[in-house]
């Protein structure tokens, strides 16, 4: 805990520090390669109606003077209506991603999946894959105002779909050899559409009002992202949506707008029968602007913002024991720190040459790991009740026949009413919700003269100070556990260069270390080398 | 104003809420295994064998504020809570050597460990044998 919690502290310290000069025009932001919905709004409306707390995804129109015309991209918007203010606009990218892995750990996306333990084949191995499933398209629809409410929709989705899982080689986490359901030709060629955003907003001048999924509050998501070929969400960071109700508002200066947003979300646990709720406040200061590009497209100028959020969500777990029984009540929480600071400024979207930003997060947190994509760390639940006594088990707690040519034993199913990861059992079937401590800094650098060429790097940790305990290697009784599936402390490092062909199609190299400490204290890590192609609407 | 002061306020009382779930898990609160169980400290001489799972019940006569027949329940692999004797339900079995009258039964679903007749047993006392 210590070690992270100091890394935080000591980067935004230095970067407070260091004397970052803000630019003198504080014109609007033009941003032209995004992934993000564009508006046909004039900017001033824009700038009023649509700077809600919640980043929307919206493009600005570009000013009447870019920087740099090179990079203005028009959107894609049909209209309607007398007055031309009915508005649909069509927005996403194409992507096509080349992947080489040291290992056989992962799928196409890093996830927070474990690497696979030293001992196993999987971790001997390498793998390649070739994946356009980050490929995504949107539609976002504008009504004008109707007695001072703005309203719109937006619908979007990716090629990440649920599919039968494919083989994943000699042991890799999560499925055992042979296990396969699909075959890999099927699992990437015929991918599955994903929904990842679809939602209304109703906007006021009083209140703004969100219903449907998309970005969780917890972190601003997704105002923080670093710039990284890698499949978003990155290593230890928080990424997800889940559908909400969130209201928010900004009070807005010149210099400072301050957002505030509360809402309730989807509860992590439906069995809870509560809702989660989140909070969050920003600072954004509306006159320091930075390059950003969250992911590897939507590049844009955001001013500079500091953030503060939170949850908080309950549980109430089926215990691992004969039923009917009283439902186990925990609370799960989590707290995060977020900050983008323009270290050397841009004027608008278009500014791009010699423009560097740097984005951080620190995160901490129990029954929280939903927060990250993927992350359950390989926590598992049970899914059978206790042997019974004197069954015969391996130094790993799995059922051995008790005599040759007989069957093992095996428990009676046990269905956990809760996802895994985010909880567990100890071996005295006390169950514990699973503490998470998480760290992200990131720089974004776009070299001159133009920024059409920009480099990104981004550092990443988790640490769990409870999971080892409850996924600890000697845990003979409870035969679910395998502790070398199961990941402590997590480390990422990426470092990425990406060139501008056109305004439309971007190119990107990168490389991707991920090293892990299992449960059973051996260390697994992974290199991946990525290239990545994207052809934006 | 009025309403800036209402979002602040809900905002501040949403995060305090948040902020403090943190001093709410108490990782000492007990945690029932069935429906009116309670912590119980086996007596002196407790030793049932092997160790047991969790779901095996041993009948004692010692639960707190119970009467008749009650249940030592192993939680983990060892026996640390105890709960009353109840009704009898669809598949209830009386403990081996005991007469369950009307509310003696063991919890539902919840299976009778291997043969243990040493202190702590309910049928020491059941069958005049002495108890500790």
């Amino acid at each position: 805990m210590a070690r992270l919690s100091l890394v935080l502290p000591v980067a935004v310290s230095a970067l407070l520090a260091a004397p970052a000069a803000r630019a003198a025009d504080p014109d609007e932001d033009s941003a032209t390669e995004s992934d993000a919905v564009p508006s046909n709004e004039p900017a001033a409306q824009q700038s009023k109606g649509l700077r809600p707390p919640v980043l929307l995804p919206v493009r600005e129109q570009p000013p009447a003077e870019p920087v740099n015309p090179w990079f203005v991209r028009p959107p894609f918007t049909i209209t309607a209506g007398p007055a031309s203010d009915w508005k649909l606009t069509i927005y996403g990218f194409a992507e096509m991603d080349a992947i080489h892995d040291s290992t056989r750990s992962f799928n196409d996306g890093l996830n927070n999946s474990v690497v696979a333990h030293v001992t196993t084949q999987a971790n001997q191995n390498a793998r390649t894959q070739f994946t356009v499933r980050n490929s995504r398209f949107g539609f976002r629809a504008d009504s004008p105002r109707y007695g001072g409410i703005k309203t719109a929709g937006v619908l979007e989705f990716d090629l990440f779909g649920n599919q039968p899982s494919i083989n994943s080689g000699g042991g890799s986490p999560g499925l055992a050899p042979g296990n396969a359901t699909t075959t890999e030709g099927a699992y990437f060629n015929n991918a599955a559409l994903r929904v990842r955003h679809a939602y209304v907003t109703m906007q006021d001048p009083v209140v703004d009002v969100l219903a449907g999924q998309t970005y969780y509050l917890l972190g601003w998501q997704h105002y923080f992202f670093g710039a990284t070929a890698g499949f978003l969400g990155m290593l230890n960071a928080l990424f997800n949506r889940t559908a909400q109700v969130r209201l928010s508002h900004t009070f807005e200066t010149d210099h400072l707008n301050i957002d505030v947003a509360a809402g309730v979300f989807r509860p992590a646990q439906r069995d809870s029968s509560i809702p989660d709720a989140q909070a969050g406040l920003r600072l954004v200061f509306n006159h320091w602007k930075g390059i950003s590009t969250p992911g590897s497209g939507g590049t844009t100028a955001l001013p500079a913002a500091l953030a503060v959020s939170a949850m908080q969500r309950a549980f109430k777990v089926d215990p691992y024991a004969p039923l009917p029984a009283p439902p186990i009540r925990l609370l799960g929480w989590a707290v995060a720190f977020n900050f983008l600071l323009p270290i050397i400024p841009a004027k608008d979207a278009t500014d791009r040459g010699n423009a560097l930003t740097i984005t951080g997060e620190f995160v901490t947190g129990t029954g929280d790991a939903d927060q990250y994509t993927g992350m359950t760390a390989g926590a598992t639940m049970p899914n059978v009740y206790p042997l019974p006594p004197d069954t015969p088990v391996n130094n790993m707690g799995v059922s051995v026949p008790p005599s040759p040519g007989t069957a093992p034993l095996v428990g009676l199913p046990y269905t956990p009413n809760v996802d895994p990861g985010l909880v567990a059992f100890d071996s005295s079937n006390f169950l514990h919700t699973i503490n998470w401590e998480t760290f992200v800094i990131g720089l974004q650098y776009y070299l001159p003269p133009t920024g059409r060429l920009f480099i990104s790097g981004n550092y990443s940790g988790g640490y769990s100070n409870n999971i080892a305990s409850l996924f600890h290697p000697n845990a003979v009784t409870q035969p679910w556990v395998n502790s070398w599936n199961v990941f402590q402390w997590s480390q990422y490092f990426d470092a990425n260069l990406f060139f501008d062909v056109t305004p439309a199609m971007r190119v990107g190299v990168s490389y991707q270390r991920v090293k892990q400490e299992l449960a059973d204290d051996t260390t697994a890590h992974n290199e991946r080398f990525e290239m990545t192609f994207l052809y934006f609407l | 104003m009025t309403f800036r002061r209402c979002f602040l306020a809900l905002w501040a009382a949403v995060s305090l809420t948040a902020a403090g779930a943190g001093c709410v898990n108490d990782p000492n609160a007990f945690q029932p295994i069935t429906y009116g169980a309670r912590p119980w400290q086996p007596p002196e001489g407790w030793d049932p064998q092997p160790a047991c799972p969790t779901g095996y019940f041993v009948a004692i006569d010692s639960c707190t504020g119970c009467s008749g027949i009650s249940y030592a329940l192993c939680v983990g692999n060892v026996f640390d809570q105890c709960v009353c004797g109840g009704p009898s339900w669809p598949g209830a079995m009386c403990p081996q050597q005991l007469a369950c009258s009307e509310n003696d039964f063991p919890p539902r679903n919840w299976l009778e460990f291997t043969d243990y007749a040493g202190p702590g047993w309910a049928g020491l006392s059941m069958m005049g044998g002495s108890n500790p």
